[in-house]
């Protein structure tokens, strides 16, 4: 598996740098979606299995117009690729599907944290599936406890 | 079985989906664009939630109000363009365990916005808690990464 990812020996900046302006971003906007979505869900009587319907078909739209060009070259790509990804499409949207439901039960300052599961289970699902790309240290298990108490502790505050 | 309860039950179960598709998309994404991967993803999303929708009740598509629709055009905007189109971007440049555990600052700005817009109430406890998610993520952020 070739990746353009920085290693401790040789520090690829531009890529580092991209990668983490993007991470950012990507967290800004599903932040900025998880409270107007909270807000649509409160505010009206859209069900949520409906709204999460509907803003995937726009969303469908929308990234469908933006890759209309790269979408006739990447579709050539490995068959497996595309399976790949199009089982994580699968995945992510009964995620969102999920969400949308538990923002409809709960309030957002519990459930938000609780999304925060998500890296500390895909660290571990790395270390097992790409034991070549992803190494569990004692840093990052002491991290994964911190995570896990401050769900825990965040679960608590609500009884 | 309270409406909280369950809700945390949902939000853990989306939290593991989206960590098994973070996996594949890490095996995938190193052969197609973030851009077409970020719709073929959504395509893929879209016809299976449209499956299951319709099949727990149809009828509810057709008492839809056309008023949010603009409301959940801006969450598909944030959350598609915005959140899966760079996250996408993110994991084919940084790798799967940086990009996702970065994810970890979203409590604090998704709290954040709660409270100014949506009028919630963060405690102490929960604010201890939301710290304690966001130093862990920070070692994980930080800590030496061997990729190949």
């Amino acid at each position: 598996m070739t990746t353009t990812t920085a290693t401790p020996t040789s520090p690829l900046r531009g890529p580092l740098i991209v990668g983490a302006i993007a991470a950012i971003l990507s967290v800004l906007g599903y932040a900025g979606s998880t409270v107007v979505a909270r807000s649509l869900l409160t505010t009206d009587d859209t069900p949520p299995q409906v709204g999460s319907t509907i803003t995937l078909f726009i969303g469908m739209l929308i990234l469908g117009a933006a890759s209309a060009r790269s979408i006739r070259k990447d579709i050539r790509a490995p068959r497996r690729a595309l399976l790949w990804i199009t089982l994580a499409g699968i995945l992510a949207s009964t995620g969102a599907f999920l969400s949308f439901f538990s923002l409809d039960l709960a309030p957002v300052v519990l459930v938000s944290p609780i999304f925060t599961v998500n890296p500390l289970v895909t660290l571990v699902l790395a270390a097992v599936f790409l034991r070549q790309v992803e190494r569990i240290t004692l840093r990052v298990f002491i991290g994964a406890i911190l995570v896990v108490a401050g769900v825990i502790l965040v679960i608590l505050s609500n009884q | 079985m309270t409406d909280t309860t369950i809700g945390i039950i949902l939000a853990f179960s989306a939290s593991i989906c989206w960590a098994v598709g973070a996996i594949l998309i890490r095996l995938g994404i190193n052969r197609v664009s973030p851009t077409s991967a970020t719709f073929i993803s959504i395509a893929a999303g879209f016809i299976f939630v449209a499956i299951i929708a319709a099949i727990m009740d149809p009828s509810a598509f057709l008492e839809l109000d056309v008023r949010p629709l603009g409301g959940f055009a801006l969450v598909a905007l944030l959350s598609f363009m915005g959140g899966r189109f760079f996250y996408y971007t993110a994991v084919s440049k940084i790798g799967v365990g940086r990009a996702t555990a970065m994810g970890g600052a979203m409590p604090i700005i998704a709290s954040i916005l709660a409270v100014i817009f949506l009028d919630e109430r963060v405690t102490i406890q929960l604010a201890i808690g939301i710290l304690a998610v966001v130093i862990g993520v920070a070692l994980i952020v930080t800590g030496p990464q061997h990729q190949s």
